[in-house]
Parts: structure tokens; C-alpha cells; sequence
């Protein structure tokens, strides 16, 4: 079984990924760079789009690449039922594409911004945070376009069909606009589509990957995807 | 064969083989002062009718979307069936008639840029001239419409005038019509012909149909003189004009904007003017090597919303560079 | 501008006029920036070598040996008249280029810092600077995936019309892969890559080895403009040519161009260059060939290739889309010849080039000195506002309003986080390197050869805090105006502070960058920056060491102070907040006493005896302190009666900036462990107090909550920049 990590110009997280995925036994990450197009994903399992300034953010983050080739090969496998996870620019790209429903704007303070965070991991299970529901985790963030927003009509099913994860909030897990860093609806740090195969999250799991960088909490959300792409 | 629309020294036939074909036939009429003056030469029809065919096939060539299919006899060209735009355009380089007349301009005045005019289609009115905004408020073109018939004229402006120089022609004005075919497509109608351009040589000679308005030569003549000298010019060395169009990207309205709040704020640190709002948005220039046609507008209004813009919390608007 | 003497001099040599092409080459190559003709005498005061040392200054980046077949890369350098015009691009550039010196040397670059200095940020304009070279380190750095792990804010008056924007880049390579900046074998191939040229920063350098004058809209042609995304790509595609061995020599297009790139090249391999410009990849149609051969367009590499290999690398080249031209060879004639379309446009002799400028005099000045007096001291009546002050002064308030707008995790190598004593990163032998630079410009300005051996010190101090060893120094010296006897004597006294510094702890300086004419005429007045040393020093853990943070994390215990406090208040950040100006003798370089508590806390720390550790600099004791409690759960009780030292008041013990001490949480079981190794190694050591749950800092004679503290310190920046 294999794991693609996909690679656009610009894109630069892709080796974080790529180790983060390595620790994990029978993970088979393998590294597949845009240009390789739809042949690329050939006999792939799941898909890791990773963070990162893909063609710049020149135009609008995310937006140039979702409209590559490869996207449809993307489409494709989410279509099938097998898990994609998008983080940060991928999660912006996942959204350019319509795999999931919104938009990441700019930041409410239109900066950039770079810090730890803790996130309220949702009761309600879902293939990527099994095990972990209902826990408080602390991972980092590093984005300038992570500001969530969506129409009524899909925040509305957003909720009911409890397609929210992850969301921004204090230490001891309270949710207020105090712990929201850049200015999300609702405080949501991520969100999953109709089927539950695939996330779109801001923050970075693979940047909590290992104790000597400050938090190993990333680290159960890239062994569930693992695990559900067996 | 149907007769469609008898004109002053045109009429427009119904072709028999196509219902999305007409054939405009060129009489051998002639008028002047809105069909005070009238004449007939023998010849002038089938002049007339070459020159457009001419004219209407080097403007194709360059890229600029006619109704113009073939030639079909001495006197017959067969054209696209088009809806005709109520407004006639008109592209002025230098002062001449009815704008002379309108401010007591002196004639051959040089104007620093071209100038382009809207007259409406309407004989009981003699074709009044008739302003952008009025044309808007009348419902008889839309804005979006009227910005591309006003590039299009400068366009046509620009490749005749290039021409007409080769062979030290000066292009005065020239006018234009426009219709709408049946796929929605914006073109060039009616004719392109001395009795709908002035066109001076290097002594500031008219070769155009002010020979026959203010009696100064024999006006078939003068049509074939400047139509021979019009074929010696060399097409190819006309060069593509760029040509751009863009897109202004806004953020919607109710939208979070951040960039355009932060900007407010430092705006008021500033001691700037009691700023009500701020909103961010991006402009994107593109810029062509060729004219800009109805195809390209509606493959540009298929990218606005695939990529320049997000339509979840953009909205965009077109406008072509005049 | 090449000076008339110069002129002459270049005339003379070649027996000839010079061309067009070839007068804006010397005017880049001899312009202080790239030739550093006013200071490259005085570097014989560095100690520049060490047993760890494989590439010391000279190339685009130092090589230091960190074991385990590794070697670390640091580059320093800096972008300050830029940014002062442009601070975005300015910025973004900057950091840009530094990164091209790391990756030229066959690094891949891991880390970046950046030291900035700036005119008080109450100033519309200042605030306006410091915003715009944020904005465009991050947007470029972030882009290219580098995350910064360290850096320095300050602020003072003197550089309210000349910004200072120093950057460092630290990379790691392996021995076998170090690619050199010489072109050794006549008959190579010169192949450049990377961006298109255009007529961006033509003449940076000449720029940049000016004062400003009234006139700057029309400096704004000389800066560059950025690409990140163009030199990801290029970091990628250096990448796959250094791994196979393709390249047999690089150096980037940095200051002064086609110019300096092919030029310096040529010298360090004894040999010539021989460049047909019209082969080089253009972004703008009508550029002449006198001005691409100095343009500074950015992101563009300069390989040297050799002909069995130039299949390969074109192939490579093109695959990654780069634009590249082949745009020469090296020959053995010791000129630069560039032709255009055939025709010899400039041809010199290297030595000329590069270095064969005549030696300008320069005068050292008489420095200024400074009285021991204290007549403007005052105790204060209200400790508790004072110290508030402090906190929230903008030279020691908190920064990560900065700090924030940098990815400091991009790479997952990242240990410690900006915001403690140093930054550390995790290198791919396993070993941690920790990064750290400090300048105290006020005391440079007192004293700038004391100012600046106090400022390494403070570096030093960072470090040994954390419990790494220093290892290697890079350093950027920003001065004023070298044709002023003061302000060349500002920095031949700094250099020969640095160079004690360097010699006295056994560290060498193996990279950096000297820029000069940091002075501006504003109304007729010459305004010159304070003397601003910028010292960078880096350490490396022992394996498996966990590096100590400086946030307090026991309740009940104790805290000592390690080494002794004397009356220095002069030139102090109390002195500064109190009286709105700095004067007198600043702290002495005292480095017997440094290398005491140094020991002590090197061996403290081997034992694993303390548990938060922070070195005491500017702001004194008391900002030291409050800077351990401030993100830590717990306050403190303390009795500051007896200091050992002379400090004779409380303000005095509180405030001093008294060299070589160190504040350390002990828990109570390891107290006399502790206090054995003090008496061993000969320093003075007190305990001023407990921690506590409480979260109160009580200093005896006062006391505030940590709350108004906390809110005060995280205010002081933000409240110029919202």
C-alpha cells in the first residue's frame, strides 16, 4: 500500500510529511511531485497534500494548484472512499477544488502568524481522530490564509453532520474567540467531507510528530490515517 | 430571394441556403445629408462592395471578428444573420463633418488621442449622437457591451490607420455598425467602404465620399484611386497592437476583510480623512497580442471564476482597456 | 562612486581609458561593499582559526565541524541602505541573498535569524520600517521554507534615518559535498541559472556605499525585488547538482553582480573569465550589456562546469525549468573579458578587478571618552513603576509580536522555539545547535571596543545558559561614515574588542560582513547610527542533552546569582528609560570573571543541577529575573540585602549591567552540589531567594503581580504596532 505525498512548485512541508508518515510502521510514503500528473497516482491509497507556499500563494493560496491536472486524480481517489488529508495549504487547496466545502481567507489580523496552539478534538469519532475523540492536543499553526469561513447553509450541516474536528481553544479546552488565532468561524481549526475520508486542518500534526520538537500530539491523526489506508 | 431591409444604397437578402446567412447587396446608389442628396453611378455598387470585401478580410486576418463570409457576386457579399446594435460607432482621428458642424471646429483638426462616438440607429431623428450613460439608461446596450464595441473601434482604428499609412493615407474617422449573431458573438456589420470612412492623402485630399457630399470630383474615381492605392499596402507589416483587458477581484460585501481593516486602522494612525471603510481587492492586467473578440471575453468570464477569483467570497468585474 | 583617485589609478594600470562596461564594473567591485577596502586591514585582530574550522572567511559561507561526517555553514550579512528605501523588497532580499551565500558553499540551509534596528517605533515612519521588513522576511523566508530561530530587536533615535536589517543563514553540509567558490581549470564551462536578468539594483553596491541624502525616491531603481518561489526552485535544483557531484565550482550572483560572481571566481582560482553576455538569459529586451553585467536581479547562480558534465547539468537544468545560459569559460589569461555579440566590452585584469584598487587612507579618530560620573542618578521613589517602565520599554518588552509573523517549525528541526535565550536546532548527525546574537549598541556607543567584547559576552552568556558550548562566531559591523576619522575610530576600536573577544574564549569568527556609511544628512546635520556590532555566536549540546529553557518550573526553589555586581549603571537601559539618554563609562569587558561563571555554569549543567537558567544583561537583574517568571506559573520571593559586589543601592543592584553573571533555578536537593562547583571554580554566588506558587514577584522593599507585569511586557511593542 502506498501513500502519496504530493509536491507542487513551492510547496515546502513535503519532507516533514515524509518523515513524520516514515515513523510509522507499514506507512509507505512515497513522494509524488505535481508534474507527474494523473499517471503520478497510479495504484496510490491515500494522499497527503502538505503545507506550504504552492506557486507562491501569488495568486490566492491554494488556487493555481487546484486547478492542475493532478487535482482530478485527487478527485478520483476521494471519490472512491480512500482518505486525503490536506494540511494548511493543502487543506486551502482542498477547499479551491470544492472537496471541501468553504474558504481559508487571510487572518483577522491580515499577518501571518506562527505559534502553538491546543486543539479541542471533537466526541464524535471520525476516521482520522479515532482514539483521541474528546481530547485536548497542542500542535502548531503557520499560516496567513487561515481564517475559516463558509456560507449559513454549510455551517449549519458542518454541524449537524458533526464534521468538525478539530477546533481552536484554551489549554483546558474552553472554545472562545480569546483562543481563536486567526479569526475562524467557530473556532474551526478543521473540517472532514460528507463521506468522513477526507480532513482539511490549518494546524501542523507532523510538526508534533516527535518530543524534542515540543509535542508528539500530531502523531495519533497521522497514525489513523495510517491505519485507514490499510 | 426574402428582402430583410431596404437601406439608403444596401439591401440585406435572406440567403436561401442558410437561415444563419444573409446577403448584403450593394447598390449603385449613393446618399448624402441623411438622403437629402441621392445619385447614382454606375459601377459604385460592385467598388463599394470590394473594398468591404477587401477591408472586411484583411480585419479577419488581424483577428477581429466580422459578420463577413464571402463574396458572392460583383455586388453580393454573404454575411453571418446578426441582431443589429441600435448604436452606430464612430472613431474620429481629426475634426471633420458633422463634429465640425456640431462645435465650429476648424476641419482637420489633429486630435491627441482617437476619439470614439455613439449615434443611435433612428431616422426619424436623423441618428442623434447620443452619450454613454444615455445609451445605459435607454436599455439600448448593456455597459459590458458598449466597453467592447468601444475597443473594437479602436482596434479597427488602429489596423486601418497602419494600413492607410503604408501609402501615406490619412484614416479621418470611420463608422461602424454591430450585430449579434446567433451564438451570442459580438462582429463587425454593415460595410467597410469610403462611403462609411474618410480617408485624406497627404495633401489633405478627400478619397472618400465628401468627393460626392461637397461635389469635388468624380466619385468612382476617386473610390478606385484609393482602393488601388489601399492594395499596394502590405498587410503583413502591420503588427499586432496589445490589447488588454482586466479583471478587478473584490472581496464580497458582508465579508471579512482583514488586509482592508488593518489598512483602515493605519490609515486613521495616519491623521487620514474619517474613513468610513476599507476593502483589499487585486486587479489582474492581461494583456493580449491580438484583439480582444466575444470568444476571448467568454473564455476570460469562465477563468474569473475558476481561478482569478474565488467565487464563495470574490466577486469580479471586466473591463477592457480602452 | 569611484573617486577620482581611482580612476586615475585604473587608468594608469591599463594604459588606457576605460569603457563604459568597465567603469561600472570597478565602481561595484571597488565600492566599500564588495571590496571592503576601509576595514579589511584591521581583520588580522580576529582569531580566525580552530580545530573545528575547514573553511574560514573568504567564501560565501563559514564551515565549522560538528562531527559525525557534518559540517555547519553560517553566513551573516547585511541589507540595510535597501531597506531603508524599500523596506519589503530590502528585506525580502536580504534574506534572499544570505541564503544564496549558505547553499553557494553546497549547504542546505536550515535556519535564519535576523537582527534589525530601527528608530523608536512611536514614529509613524519607524513603525512603518519595522512592519514592512517584518512583513518581508517572513512572506520570504516562510515561502522559501526556512524557518528563523533567532534574532534581535532595538531601537534608538540614531537610526531613525538609517534602518539596520543584519541576516544570518546556518545550513549543514556534508565534507565530500563542499562545493568551493573558485573557477580552478581553464576550459571549464561558466553556466548561470536561476532568474532571468533585468535592471533590478543596478549598482546595490555603489548604493550601498553611500550616505543618504535628501534625495531618496530617486535611490528606489537600486533595490531588488524578490522571488521566493523562484528560489525554492533553485534551492531544489542546487540540491540535485550538488548530489551528483556536477559542479566543480559556484558562487552567487550577490552584490555587484555578473561583476563580483565571475570576478571573485577568477581569484580564487588564480585564473580568468571570458563571458559573452549576450548569452545571458534576459527578462528585458533592451538592456545593454554594461548594465547586466552589474545588475543585481535576484536569485541567479554561477556555475563552474566541466565539459565531461555539462550534458548533465543542462539536462537537470531544464527539467526543473530553470532558465540557465551558458555563458562562458574560464581561461588562463588572469582577465575578465565580456564580449557583446562579438565585441569586447570590458577586459581587465583580475588583480585590478578585484582588489587592485589603491588603499584609501583612512584616519582613525579620537574616541570620545566618558566620565565615571553619576551625577544624574536618582534613586527612584516608586520601584515598583520603575521596574514597570523597564518591562515595557521597547528595547527589552516582549517581541514576539515579531517573532509571531516568522514559520519557526518549517524543516521539524526545531528544539527550542525564538522567545528563550537562543534557538536551538536539531542537525541531521543528531547533535543540537543552539544560535543566539546580541549587540548592546548603547554601550558600543560609550565604549565600542568594552561595548562591543561586552556584547560577544552577552552572546556567550546566552548560550552557556542553555548549556551549550560556543563553537564558532559570525558577525556583522555596522558603522558610519569611514572618510570620518569618529566613526572610523568607532570601528577599528570595535574590531579590536571583537578580536580580544575572539582570542580571550578561544572562539573563531569564520563568516561575516562590514557596512559602512550608515550616516545621513538631514537638515545639513550629519546623523550617524550607534556603533553596531552585531555578534552572532553559535553552540552545540552535548549528545543528549536537553537543552535548559529560562522559564521558572519549580515552586521552593532556590535562586542564585552567580558572579558579582558592581555600580555600572552607566550606559544602562535604566539609565536610558530614566533620563532619555545614555552616558558614562558602560560595563567592562571583564573576561577572567566571565570565564569563571562561565565554568560554573557549563559544569552546573553537565550535572544537570539547574532547572531554568537566564544570563543577566541589559535591563540588570531585576528584567532577568522577571524574564523567568514572566512565562512560567510561578513568582518569587527574594531578599537582596546582600549581593556580592559593590552595587551599593537598590536601584544599583537591581539595574547594573555588570558582565559575567548568570541567575539559576537550584532545586534544594542539589543546592550543595551546586554551591561546590561555585566555590571550585572561585566565583561569588548568593541566593536571592525562593520560587513560589504564588504568582507575586516580591523583590523585599517592593512588590508587583505578575499579571501587571505580564501585561505591561507584552504591551510595549504592540501598543506602536496595532
Amino acid at each position: 500500500m502506498t501513500i502519496a505525498v504530493l509536491r507542487f512548485p513551492g510547496t515546502n512541508n513535503e519532507n516533514d510529511v515524509l518523515r513524520a508518515l516514515s515513523m510509522i510502521d507499514g506507512a509507505n510514503p512515497i513522494l509524488v511531485p505535481s508534474r507527474k500528473g494523473l499517471a503520478g497516482l497510479e495504484e496510490v491509497d491515500a494522499i497527503v497534500i502538505p503545507g506550504g507556499f504552492s506557486y507562491g500563494d501569488y495568486l490566492r493560496a491554494g488556487a493555481v494548484a487546484s486547478v492542475e491536472t493532478i487535482t482530478e486524480g485527487v478527485r478520483d481517489l476521494a471519490e472512491d472512499g480512500k482518505p486525503v488529508l490536506g494540511i494548511c495549504n493543502g487543506f486551502q487547496i482542498l477547499t479551491e477544488m470544492g472537496l471541501l466545502p468553504g474558504v481559508l481567507l487571510p487572518n483577522k489580523s491580515a499577518r501571518f502568524i506562527c505559534k502553538w496552539v491546543y486543539l479541542k478534538i471533537s466526541d464524535h469519532p471520525t476516521m482520522f481522530t479515532e482514539g483521541i475523540e474528546g481530547s485536548i492536543i497542542r500542535v502548531p499553526i503557520a499560516h496567513a490564509e487561515g481564517n475559516y469561513y463558509c456560507s449559513e447553509e454549510e455551517r449549519e450541516s458542518l454541524r449537524d453532520e458533526l464534521r468538525i474536528p478539530f477546533q481552536y481553544c484554551s489549554a483546558s479546552g474552553e472554545l472562545d474567540l480569546a483562543f481563536n488565532p486567526n479569526g475562524s468561524l467557530d473556532n474551526i481549526a478543521g473540517i472532514i467531507n460528507q463521506k468522513g475520508n477526507v480532513l482539511g486542518m490549518m494546524p501542523h500534526p507532523e510538526r508534533a510528530s516527535r518530543p524534542v520538537l515540543g509535542s508528539s500530539d500530531g502523531l495519533a491523526i497521522l497514525e489513523n490515517f495510517v491505519r485507514a489506508t490499510k | 430571394m426574402t428582402l430583410i431591409n431596404e437601406g439608403k444604397v444596401k439591401r440585406v437578402l435572406q440567403d436561401p441556403n442558410s437561415s444563419e446567412r444573409v446577403i448584403i447587396e450593394f447598390t449603385d446608389k449613393v446618399t448624402a445629408g441623411d438622403g437629402e442628396k441621392k445619385e447614382e453611378f454606375t459601377g459604385k455598387g460592385a467598388v463599394a462592395c470590394e473594398m468591404s470585401n477587401y477591408l472586411f478580410g484583411y480585419l479577419e486576418g488581424k483577428g477581429i471578428d466580422t459578420h463577413y463570409v464571402k463574396k458572392l457576386t460583383d455586388n453580393q457579399l454573404l454575411c453571418k444573420k446578426v441582431t443589429i446594435y441600435p448604436v452606430e460607432v464612430v472613431c474620429r482621428n481629426k475634426a471633420a463633418g458633422s463634429f465640425c458642424r456640431r462645435y465650429g471646429t476648424k476641419k482637420g483638426i489633429e486630435f491627441s488621442e482617437p476619439l470614439v462616438e455613439f449615434f443611435v440607429k433612428d431616422d426619424a431623428f436623423h441618428d442623434p449622437l447620443i452619450t454613454a450613460g444615455a445609451i445605459n439608461r435607454l436599455g439600448l446596450v448593456n455597459r459590458q457591451d458598449l466597453e467592447f464595441l468601444r475597443s473594437v473601434a479602436l482596434s479597427v482604428n488602429y489596423y486601418l490607420r497602419e494600413l492607410l499609412q503604408q501609402r501615406k493615407l490619412i484614416l479621418v474617422d470611420f463608422k461602424l455598425e454591430f450585430g449579434r449573431t446567433e451564438k451570442g458573438y459580438i462582429v463587425i456589420a454593415d460595410e467597410i467602404s469610403p462611403d462609411s470612412m474618410r480617408i485624406w492623402d497627404s495633401s489633405s485630399t478627400s478619397m472618400d465620399k465628401d468627393v460626392f457630399r461637397e461635389d469635388k470630383g468624380d466619385l468612382i474615381a476617386t473610390y478606385q484611386k484609393v482602393f488601388e492605392e489601399i492594395k499596394k499596402a502590405k498587410p503583413q507589416d502591420v503588427g499586432p497592437r496589445i490589447e488588454r483587458m482586466q479583471v478587478i477581484v473584490e472581496p464580497k460585501s458582508g465579508i471579512k476583510n482583514p488586509p482592508g481593516e488593518v489598512t483602515k486602522k493605519a490609515l486613521e494612525r495616519l491623521g487620514f480623512a474619517d474613513v468610513h471603510e476599507v476593502r483589499m481587492g487585486k486587479i489582474f492586467t492581461i494583456s493580449l497580442k491580438r484583439p480582444i473578440t466575444s470568444e476571448i471575453l467568454n473564455q476570460l468570464a469562465i477563468m474569473n471564476v475558476k481561478l482569478l477569483s474565488n467565487p464563495i467570497s470574490e466577486n469580479h468585474k471586466v473591463r477592457i482597456e480602452s | 562612486m569611484i573617486t577620482k583617485k581611482e580612476l586615475e589609478h585604473a587608468r594608469t594600470v591599463l594604459g588606457r581609458e576605460l569603457t563604459e562596461t568597465e567603469l561600472g564594473m570597478l565602481d561595484v567591485l571597488w565600492s566599500e561593499h564588495c571590496s571592503y577596502k576601509s576595514s579589511k586591514r584591521w581583520f588580522y585582530l580576529f582569531k580566525t582559526a580552530g580545530d573545528r574550522v575547514a573553511l574560514g572567511i573568504g567564501e560565501g559561507a563559514g564551515l565549522v565541524d560538528i562531527g559525525d561526517g557534518y559540517f555547519a555553514g553560517v553566513a551573516m550579512e547585511s541589507h540595510n541602505h535597501p531597506s531603508q528605501i524599500d523596506p519589503y523588497n530590502g528585506a525580502a532580499t536580504g534574506v534572499g541573498g544570505i541564503i544564496r551565500d549558505v547553499i553557494s558553499q553546497g549547504c542546505k540551509a536550515v535556519g535564519l535569524m535576523n537582527c534589525l534596528r530601527f528608530g523608536h517605533p512611536s514614529k509613524p515612519h519607524n513603525a512603518y520600517l519595522l512592519e514592512n521588513v517584518v512583513r518581508g522576511i517572513s512572506e520570504y523566508g516562510n515561502s522559501v521554507g526556512i524557518p528563523v530561530v533567532g534574532g534581535e530587536l532595538e531601537f534608538d533615535d540614531s537610526y531613525d534615518d538609517n534602518c539596520l536589517v543584519n541576516v544570518v543563514c546556518v545550513g549543514w553540509v556534508k565534507p565530500e559535498l563542499v562545493v568551493r567558490s573558485s573557477a580552478k581549470t581553464p576550459g571549464h564551462y561558466l553556466i548561470m541559472f536561476g532568474s532571468t536578468t533585468g535592471r533590478d539594483g543596478i549598482a546595490g553596491v555603489s548604493f550601498a556605499s553611500e550616505t543618504f541624502s535628501d534625495e531618496e525616491e530617486e535611490n528606489r531603481g537600486a533595490v531588488q525585488i524578490g522571488d521566493p518561489l523562484s528560489k525554492k526552485i533553485v534551492i531544489d535544483t542546487l540540491q540535485e547538482l550538488i548530489e551528483e557531484k556536477l559542479l566543480d565550482g559556484l558562487q552567487d550572483f550577490g552584490g555587484g553582480g555578473m561583476t563580483s560572481a565571475a570576478g571573485e571566481l577568477a581569484r580564487a582560482g588564480g585564473t580568468g573569465v571570458e563571458i559573452d553576455l549576450d548569452k545571458v538569459p534576459l527578462r528585458e529586451a533592451d538592456i545593454k550589456p554594461s548594465e547586466i553585467i552589474i545588475s543585481e536581479s535576484q536569485e541567479r547562480m554561477l556555475a563552474v562546469v566541466a565539459p565531461e558534465n555539462l550534458d548533465r547539468v543542462v539536462f537537470l537544468l531544464e527539467k526543473n525549468g530553470t532558465p540557465y545560459g551558458i555563458i562562458g569559460k574560464v581561461t588562463d589569461d588572469g582577465h575578465y573579458t565580456a564580449k557583446w555579440c562579438g565585441t569586447v566590452e570590458a577586459r581587465l585584469p583580475i588583480n585590478l578587478l578585484v582588489e587592485g584598487f589603491p588603499v584609501p587612507e583612512r584616519i582613525e579618530g579620537k574616541v570620545l571618552t566618558q566620565t565615571e560620573s553619576m551625577a544624574w542618578f536618582n534613586e527612584p521613589e516608586n520601584y515598583k513603576k520603575t521596574l514597570l517602565d523597564m518591562l515595557g520599554s521597547v528595547n527589552l518588552c516582549d517581541r514576539s509580536w515579531v517573532y509571531s509573523q516568522y514559520d519557526q517549525h518549517v524543516q521539524s528541526n526545531t528544539v527550542v522555539d525564538v522567545g528563550e535565550n537562543s534557538g536551538v536546532l536539531e542537525f541531521p548527525n543528531g547533535r543540537k545547535l543552539a544560535f543566539t546574537s546580541d549587540c548592546n549598541s548603547f554601550w558600543c556607543l560609550l565604549d565600542s571596543q568594552q561595548g562591543t567584547a561586552n556584547s560577544a559576552c552577552e552572546s556567550l552568556r546566552n548560550l552557556v545558559a542553555m548549556g551549550a558550548t560556543p563553537i564558532f562566531i559570525a558577525d556583522c559591523l555596522n558603522f558610519g561614515n569611514p572618510e570620518r576619522p569618529e566613526s572610523y575610530g568607532q570601528f577599528v576600536e570595535s574590531v579590536r574588542g571583537l578580536g580580544r573577544f575572539s582570542n580571550d574564549f578561544d572562539i573563531p569568527i569564520v563568516g561575516g560582513n562590514v557596512s559602512l556609511y550608515n550616516e545621513a544628512e538631514v537638515d545639513g546635520e550629519t546623523r550617524r547610527i550607534n556603533p553596531t556590532p552585531q555578534i552572532m555566536i553559535a553552540g552545540i549540546f552535548e549528545r543528549g542533552f536537553t537543552p535548559v529553557r529560562r522559564n521558572l518550573v519549580s515552586p521552593w526553589a532556590n535562586i542564585f546569582l552567580i558572579g558579582d555586581t558592581l555600580p555600572e549603571l552607566n550606559g544602562s537601559e535604566f539609565q536610558r528609560v530614566t533620563t532619555g539618554q545614555v552616558k558614562g563609562v558602560p560595563p567592562k569587558y571583564r573576561p577572567e570573571v566571565e570565564k569563571r561563571s562561565m565554568r560554573v555554569i557549563q559544569e552546573a549543567h553537565q550535572k544537570g543541577l539547574i532547572r531554568s537558567c537566564n544570563n543577566v544583561g541589559r535591563g540588570g537583574l531585576a528584567v532577568a529575573l522577571m524574564k523567568m517568571a514572566l512565562r512560567s506559573e510561578y513568582g518569587f520571593k527574594l531578599n537582596l540585602d546582600y549581593i556580592p559586589g559593590t552595587a551599593n543601592s537598590l536601584a544599583h543592584r537591581l539595574y547594573s549591567e555588570t558582565s559575567g553573571r548568570y541567575l539559576a533555578e537550584v532545586t534544594e536537593s542539589n543546592q550543595a552540589a551546586f554551591l561546590e562547583i561555585v566555590e571550585e571554580h572561585g566565583s561569588s554566588v548568593c541566593e536571592l531567594g525562593l520560587t513560589n506558587k504564588e504568582p507575586v514577584a516580591d523583590f523585599g522593599v517592593f512588590s508587583l503581580t505578575m499579571e501587571e507585569a505580564r501585561q505591561v511586557f507584552s504591551n510595549g511593542l504592540n501598543q506602536f504596532m496595532e
